[in-house]
């Protein structure tokens, strides 16, 4: 069991080194970000000054080798925008993103797994219809104008919670919702048909035989066996949230890391663009090896093998 | 001539005013939410870049120079007076008694300190290259301060409006990084916390030398999408929005909580050619074809029904309100059939395809205007390739480096600096990054207005270099932007022409 976290642990280092040789190479194809910086009556002598100060006439592999040592003692300099270390400028937001990650797919789940269990037992009856008619609308109405909606009706016309902002827990709960309504359908549906799989399934019809209830029937026979590729999605939409969620963030006026992102790469701020590459595919390959875990407890078979 | 004119300006505006004017309430209080379209990026006022950064620092910075909100000249700040001593020579008298919010006095040392620190090449200021036409800055005595320039340096006062002044003690022991979170200024507001992508929040600093604002507590929120700054007007947790896009205005105004406030502003809405070819050859090279667009295009029409009436059409890239501008330069009147016949004559007779892009940030609808635009310039048979860009660094990017090819939609807010150099020379001088033009004639031009003091030779040289922009249609100023703000019935405000938001000025209503 050591060794194999061990192991995965490595490959997570290989991962973000082979990663941010990528992005290294892309951005610095992308173009000249002493030009962005300076203002536009800037000479030509001030634009080569910045450069040479920032390093960016260096051979391409010099500088990457230069990156990849401060990275590996946690600098990744400051960034060129935001006069700031890149790596604290990021850190300071992973709180926001998590929380909103976590309270998302949190509600997601509580929705969609016993939904999901429902329209399933309970198979073409009104239940199931509704569950399905719900995760089409769900997955079809725009994050954005769900946000707007979610905006005017509850926190405009009701007042019942804030506007926007990350103020209190009060805050959290309109883009949680916003949230989980698109993260559910695909959960429900992935849950609904596994356990009609299952439930066809002999055993359960021993089961069923044998005369154990229905929630007994339910929760050790079927469930488990769905809960594995649950799990793994999870795994999979929570590493994709902790890259932020850009719509959500913009529309609440959430302080998370997918707008810091992605306005970094459009302004070629190298610095926070590679912190934040490197953080993230470490937070992926972390979440990635915990779901592993996880299933390797839900399923002894992968554990044993 | 010069030497009298330098005295008659002295002698103008030896007695100035205070720099914020007065607001009559008694002690400050309540507090007031702005929202704001974008997050800051530092709160160092040498190192912000953007004219946004500039506008919230002012809370907390004074500058030696200030501007009247009204009549939009020139006042005193933290210099109480100042002459010109010959062409090359500044001097400028320091309000006495003045104090840093760390109680640190404000004197001849902490200008000269902050000039110096802008100067500073290690600094890497993105103010550098707006002053360092100075060439040295002396203190001559506790409250004196003189200021020699390589060369005679009209702009300069203008420009001292974006010059904040710093305390050397406590920059010099707290260092640079730390004032970039914990700033400490001499202006109206003193900085209380910042939780960037959340707030930054200034309070009313008691004993400010200037008048005391009626607002106690000011929090400046970065919201990005500006539905969601609206949604929270009408919930009432904003109680200021920078930008209102014109379909939203008839919701503040029926919202019963808030009202608009609009006034023109030196920010000018343009089509800009590639005149150089910097992003390759391509038919706007061609004089006839820009002298097409720009009749092609109903300007008057795109004021009217997109931005509701609220812009001033121009016939020159100079603002009125600026200090150059030749008012006998008129628009290029609306003639779709002469643009035809030029586009026939330039060899167009059966149309053409342009790249055109538009982009979002400061330009007020600036999609719906770029839809129009095109949407005028297909009657005419010129078809256009769109792009929008809702990106402003993004697009800013590509535009300094020469990557924006045929036309695109420009705007230029010249840091309100209310001078015709400020938008010619770096748009149309040779070399300079924003500049899409080359032209040795416009050059010479440009650097004596640049460089002469006499406002009579000034006034000629820049009435000379709008004709030629005229002349050859160089670009197409479309209009003049005005600034729509929303502001809540709680308070009184009124929209200022520099494009800066000064809450300092508001009061609370009875």
């Amino acid at each position: 069991m050591r060794t194999y976290v061990a192991e995965r642990l490595l490959d997570t280092v290989l991962t973000c080194i082979a990663i941010s040789f990528v992005v290294f190479a892309f951005l610095h194809l992308a173009g000249d970000p002493a030009k962005v910086l300076l203002p536009p009556e800037a000479s030509k002598e001030a634009v080569a000054d910045l450069r040479r100060s920032l390093g960016l006439d260096d051979p391409f592999l010099l500088q990457y080798g230069r990156f990849l040592a401060h990275a590996a003692r946690g600098d990744f300099g400051d960034s060129f925008i935001i006069r700031d270390r890149a790596l604290g400028i990021l850190v300071e937001r992973v709180p926001a993103t998590l929380e909103l990650a976590v309270a998302g797919l949190g509600l997601g789940v509580l929705i969609a797994v016993p939904l999901g269990i429902a329209a399933a037992f309970r198979p073409r009856t009104w239940i199931d219809h509704l569950a399905s008619i719900a995760s089409v609308v769900g997955q079809a109405v725009p994050t954005f104008w769900l946000g707007i909606m979610l905006i005017l009706v509850f926190a405009v016309s009701y007042r019942l919670v804030p506007v926007s902002g990350r103020e209190s827990w009060r805050s959290l709960i309109l883009p949680a919702v916003c949230l989980a309504v698109y993260l559910a359908p695909v959960m429900m549906r992935l849950v609904r048909s596994g356990m009609l799989e299952v439930l066809r399934q002999d055993y359960i019809r021993t089961a069923r035989a044998k005369g154990i209830a229905d929630r007994g029937i339910l929760w050790k026979h079927a469930f488990k066996n769905v809960s594995i590729p649950l799990v793994t999605m999870i795994g999979l939409q929570f590493g994709r949230l902790l890259a932020g969620t850009v719509v959500i963030e913009v529309v609440f006026a959430w302080p998370g890391i997918g707008w810091l992102t992605v306005k970094a790469v459009r302004t070629l701020d190298y610095p926070v663009v590679q912190a934040s590459v490197v953080v993230l595919g470490a937070g992926i390959a972390l979440v990635n090896l915990a779901t592993d875990l996880v299933i390797g407890h839900l399923d002894p078979r992968i554990r044993h093998r | 001539m010069t030497r009298l004119v330098a005295l008659f300006f002295a002698l103008a505006i030896t007695i100035a005013p205070f720099g914020h004017p007065a607001p009559a309430d008694a002690a400050p209080r309540g507090q007031l939410v702005a929202a704001l379209d974008s997050d800051r990026e530092t709160l160092d006022p040498h190192q912000a870049t953007g004219t946004i950064d500039y506008m919230v620092l002012m809370h907390v910075f004074d500058h030696l120079i200030a501007r009247n909100s009204e009549s939009m000249k020139l006042i005193g700040g933290l210099a109480e007076s100042w002459k010109s001593v010959d062409d090359y020579t500044w001097e400028f008298r320091i309000r006495k008694g003045v104090k840093f919010h760390n109680g640190e006095p404000l004197n001849a040392e902490a200008v000269k300190f902050s000039i110096d620190r802008v100067l500073d090449p290690a600094q890497k200021s993105y103010l550098r290259d707006r002053f360092k036409g100075i060439t040295q800055v002396q203190v001559t005595d506790e409250f004196g301060i003189r200021l020699k320039t390589e060369k005679p340096n009209p702009v300069l006062l203008e420009r001292l409006t974006n010059l904040a002044i710093l305390p050397l003690k406590y920059v010099k022991e707290k260092g640079d990084a730390h004032i970039a979170k914990n700033p400490v200024g001499s202006g109206p507001y003193h900085f209380v916390e910042w939780v960037r992508g959340q707030r930054l929040v200034v309070e009313a600093h008691p004993g400010y030398w200037g008048p005391e604002p009626a607002v106690k507590t000011l929090v400046f929120r970065p919201i990005l999408d500006v539905g969601t700054a609206m949604a929270e007007m009408l919930a009432g947790g904003v109680d200021f929005i920078r930008l209102v896009p014109p379909d939203q205005i008839p919701v503040i105004e029926a919202s019963g909580k808030a009202y608009i406030t609009t006034a023109p502003i030196i920010r000018v809405i343009f089509l800009n050619f590639d005149v150089a070819g910097r992003a390759g050859a391509g038919p706007v090279q061609n004089l006839k074809v820009r002298q097409a667009i720009s009749h092609a295009i109903d300007v008057d029409g795109i004021i009217q029904h997109v931005l509701g009436g609220r812009g001033l059409r121009a016939g020159t890239m100079v603002n009125p309100m600026k200090f150059g501008y030749d008012a006998s330069i008129k628009p290029v009147p609306y003639d779709p059939g002469r643009a035809r016949q030029l586009l026939a004559e330039a060899g167009h007779a059966s149309g053409m395809k342009l790249d055109f892009m538009t982009y979002s940030g400061s330009i007020i609808a600036s999609r719906q205007v770029g839809d129009a635009v095109a949407g005028y310039l297909s009657k005419v048979g010129i078809q256009t390739n769109r792009q929008h860009i809702e990106d402003i660094g993004l697009s800013s990017n590509l535009e300094r480096t020469g990557k924006l090819k045929d036309i695109y939609l420009g705007s230029w807010g010249s840091w309100s600096v209310f001078d015709a150099d400020m938008i010619l020379y770096p748009r149309f001088h040779s070399g300079e990054a924003f500049a899409y033009v080359r032209d040795p004639k416009l050059d010479q031009w440009l650097d004596v207005g640049r460089n002469t003091v006499d406002p009579r030779k000034r006034m000629e040289v820049y009435a000379q270099v709008q004709r030629y922009i005229a002349e050859n249609a160089l670009a197409f100023p479309m209009y003049a932007q005005t600034a729509v703000m929303a502001v809540s019935n709680r308070i009184t405000y009124k929209a200022a022409s520099d494009e800066t938001i000064a809450l300092w000025r508001a009061t609370w209503k009875p």
